[in-house]
């Protein structure tokens, strides 16, 4: 497959390009074949070439003539016949067996005539007519010797008699003044011309060979880059796929264009809710009205699964108007009339991160990094909404950036205790996690999770904080820690099989899990007793917050309880939360589930916990998260 | 009226004849085509201007068909020949004036002056 770069936005342009380049070769045909232009000048170039040792002889009777007429040379030697008899004389020592005749020929009147003539046979009279003015093939030749001031050999004749003649400029006083006519004996230079024909005839078929050769070549490269183009193209959505953007990153000229890039939000549940048949006809939907929206010169390309790069193309916008039009598509999607298969009203919303000024940027690469740093930033907001990019957003760290760290090993954990209101005495620590960028900096978990949330880069996060705090658990045996787990990350092999192996250490390990809305809690149930069986501790954190449910209390054989640290903060100034969690606690002791409060600040609110029955606290009033080396 | 008329016609195919050399047309097509042009002259035996005469005849105007014919002889208006295979085609005008005959325009470029048969520079 040849990897090209050349982009056709259609068939038409295609044939266009085919059809010129027929034209081109039908002229080069024509200028080559039926005018012969090019031909005889290559023809005269050789013939000139094999005769060349010539012309040292003419420029010595050249210099000799003009000794002679030093002053007026057509004057001089027309009129002395001395001079006349010299000159002659010096022409006549040109003469050899390829050669049948010199002459001397003057330009008057834009006539040429004779001035002398040595040969023995038709001999020509002083002043007799050489050339009258209409255009014989010698006349050409004549007209480019004066216009060049140089000699010209050619092959010229009347009927089908060739007469190979050589004509040498006398230059007098920076003019022409006259001009040497040698005509050479055909029978001499006839095998040579012969020689000539041939080898130019085969030098023209090879080169149109060779041009023929390009064209086939450049055809087939124009229809591959043409079928690769096809290629490039979904089938389902009709809209260019990533693969031509990554084929094509160099020869887009992106500066042409603002930027979109454009994801639908929570895509994820409406597969997993309707199925990924029903999810593609609805992306496919959803991908026709975007496009119906967009002008005939802008690019829109898939991205990724449910986000788009579109490319627009800026003469056709101005600023307002494209802000306009992407509210027009975002109003689009959102007032979509789409339903499922079983008729339920699915809503959809976009989220996009835009690029205005691309002007400014290096490369296509960065623009697409910058639109992403944005789309991040639409999202963190609560999706369903536009941003456009400033330098603000790069202060985000993106995906991409934190891939690298993960993979480089960059991550580790503090440790922040978790201690018994009772006795003030530290019972275990959690961990919290920690990723040092290139600089040295940490990056908190707050601009962590929310860009890793729902792709593969969070498993690989848990992953390794619990290899982490396995390690730690090895070093140090008295060590006990608490990890956080997303709940469906239980289901996930890879997390399974590394507590299956590393059983040894459960009774030191406590298991935080962080719940979310989008699992089977039934299969999470079962893991949960498992991992209970081999000696892990299960807490369920942050409750009170987010997709919590108190049925999961009822429902999992947890041993730990941890409210949220918004519930906490609210107990002081709030009676009817503070009465919400003394229930909730009353429940857990009751069913023997140790209850653990996050966000401790102050002595007031130790307190109210150790009044309410709260087992354990946690917060900056015991101690800050810290590196293991500072506990 | 009538000579003019045949002297056109000469013209127009000695025009022809010489596009036809340019464009290397055979010798034979050549020769036969003056030799057309001189069964023509005799079947018009009472034409007051000869083609290529054998003999000088001074009661009849001429175009001859050597360049010394042309400077000798009086009565010829013009000459057409071939020299070094070179066609040659040239009228003299003082002599074309003087016999009262006028060429048209497009022959302008055959035309030559008495003096340019004389070899002065």
């Amino acid at each position: 497959m040849v990897n090209n770069k050349l982009i056709f936005l259609d068939k038409r342009k295609f044939y266009q390009l085919l059809l010129f380049l027929i034209v081109v070769v039908f002229v080069l045909s024509v200028v080559l074949f039926k005018k012969h232009d090019l031909k005889t000048y290559f023809e005269n170039y050789l013939l000139h070439q094999s005769i060349q040792k010539d012309e040292n002889s003419v420029n010595k009777t050249i210099n000799e003539l003009l000794k002679n007429a030093p002053h007026n040379f057509v004057k001089e030697t027309g009129n002395n016949p001395e001079i006349y008899a010299k000159s002659l004389q010096a022409l006549r020592s040109l003469n050899d067996r390829n050669v049948s005749s010199q002459a001397i020929i003057i330009k008057e009147n834009e006539q040429y005539f004779y001035l002398m003539d040595t040969s023995t046979e038709e001999t020509a009279l002083p002043h007799e007519p050489f050339t009258m003015r209409y255009k014989t093939e010698e006349d050409k030749y004549f007209e480019k010797i004066n216009l060049y001031k140089e000699s010209r050999t050619y092959i010229h004749g009347l009927a089908d008699k060739d007469i190979f003649t050589s004509t040498i400029p006398i230059i007098q006083h920076q003019k022409i003044c006259a001009y040497i006519v040698i005509d050479y004996k055909p029978m001499f230079f006839k095998p040579v011309i012969s020689v000539l024909r041939t080898t130019t005839d085969f030098l023209f078929i090879i080169s149109l060979g060779f041009i023929l050769t390009l064209i086939t070549f450049v055809s087939y490269i124009l229809w591959n880059s043409y079928n690769n183009q096809l290629n490039y193209i979904n089938p389902q959505t009709k809209i260019y796929t990533r693969s031509y953007l990554m084929d094509n990153y160099d020869s887009i000229p992106f500066r042409k264009y603002f930027v979109a890039l454009i994801d639908i939000d929570y895509f994820k549940r409406v597969n997993d809710l309707y199925g990924q048949i029903e999810g593609d006809k609805i992306l496919k939907i959803i991908a026709q009205k975007i496009k119906e929206q967009l002008n005939p010169k802008d690019v829109m390309i898939e991205y990724a699964g449910e986000e788009f790069l579109i490319l627009f193309w800026k003469n056709s916008y101005t600023d307002i108007g494209f802000k306009k039009k992407l509210q027009n598509i975002s109003d689009t999607i959102e007032n979509l009339d789409c339903k499922s298969s079983s008729s339920e009203n699915i809503k959809i919303t976009l989220s996009m991160g835009v690029v205005l000024d691309t002007q400014n940027i290096k490369t296509l690469q960065d623009v697409v990094y910058k639109a992403d740093t944005s789309l991040y930033r639409s999202k963190s907001l609560g999706r369903n909404q536009i941003t456009y990019y400033s330098q603000e957003h790069e202060k985000l760290i993106d995906r991409e950036k934190l891939r690298e760290l993960i993979e480089q090993d960059k991550l580790l954990c503090y440790y922040q205790p978790i201690v018994d209101l009772k006795n003030y005495q530290i019972l275990h620590y959690e961990s919290l996690l920690r990723i040092k960028d290139e600089h040295g900096k940490l990056i908190y978990p707050d601009k962590i999770l929310p860009i890793i949330e729902n792709s593969y880069l969070s498993l690989k996060l848990s992953q390794r904080v619990l290899e982490y705090n396995i390690k730690m658990l090895k070093a140090h045996s008295t060590f006990v820690v608490s990890v956080n787990l997303n709940a469906e990350e239980l289901l996930e092999e890879s997390i399974y099989q590394l507590l299956v192996k590393n059983t040894q250490f459960a009774p030191r390990l406590h298991i935080e899990l962080l719940e979310s809305k989008e699992i089977d809690y039934d299969k999470v149930e079962l893991v949960i007793l498992e991992l209970k069986e081999m000696g892990y501790h299960i807490c369920i954190d942050d409750f009170g917050a987010g997709y919590a449910n108190i049925t999961h209390i009822l429902n999992f054989p947890i041993d730990y309880l941890k409210f949220d640290g918004s519930i906490v903060r609210q107990i002081q100034k709030d009676k009817k939360t503070y009465n919400l969690m003394k229930s909730i606690t009353d429940f857990c002791i009751n069913n023997d589930i140790k209850v653990i409060a996050e966000y401790v600040e102050n002595e007031r609110v130790v307190d109210m916990l150790r009044e309410m029955g709260v087992y354990a606290g946690q917060g900056f009033y015991f101690s800050k998260g810290k590196p293991f080396d500072e506990l | 009226m009538l000579s003019l008329r045949f002297i056109k016609k000469m013209f127009f195919i000695l025009a022809m004849m010489c596009n036809v050399g340019c464009a290397n047309a055979n010798a034979d097509e050549l020769s036969q085509m003056k030799a057309d042009v001189l069964k023509e002259i005799q079947r018009n035996p009472n034409a007051n201007v000869v083609m290529f005469p054998s003999n000088v005849d001074n009661s009849k105007l001429a175009i001859v068909g050597d360049f010394e014919d042309l400077k000798n002889n009086k009565n010829a208006i013009g000459a057409i020949y071939v020299k070094k295979s070179r066609l040659q085609v040239m009228f003299i005008t003082e002599r074309l004036i003087a016999n009262n005959i006028k060429l048209s325009p497009s022959f302008q470029q055959f035309i030559i002056t008495e003096s340019q048969l004389k070899p002065v520079f």
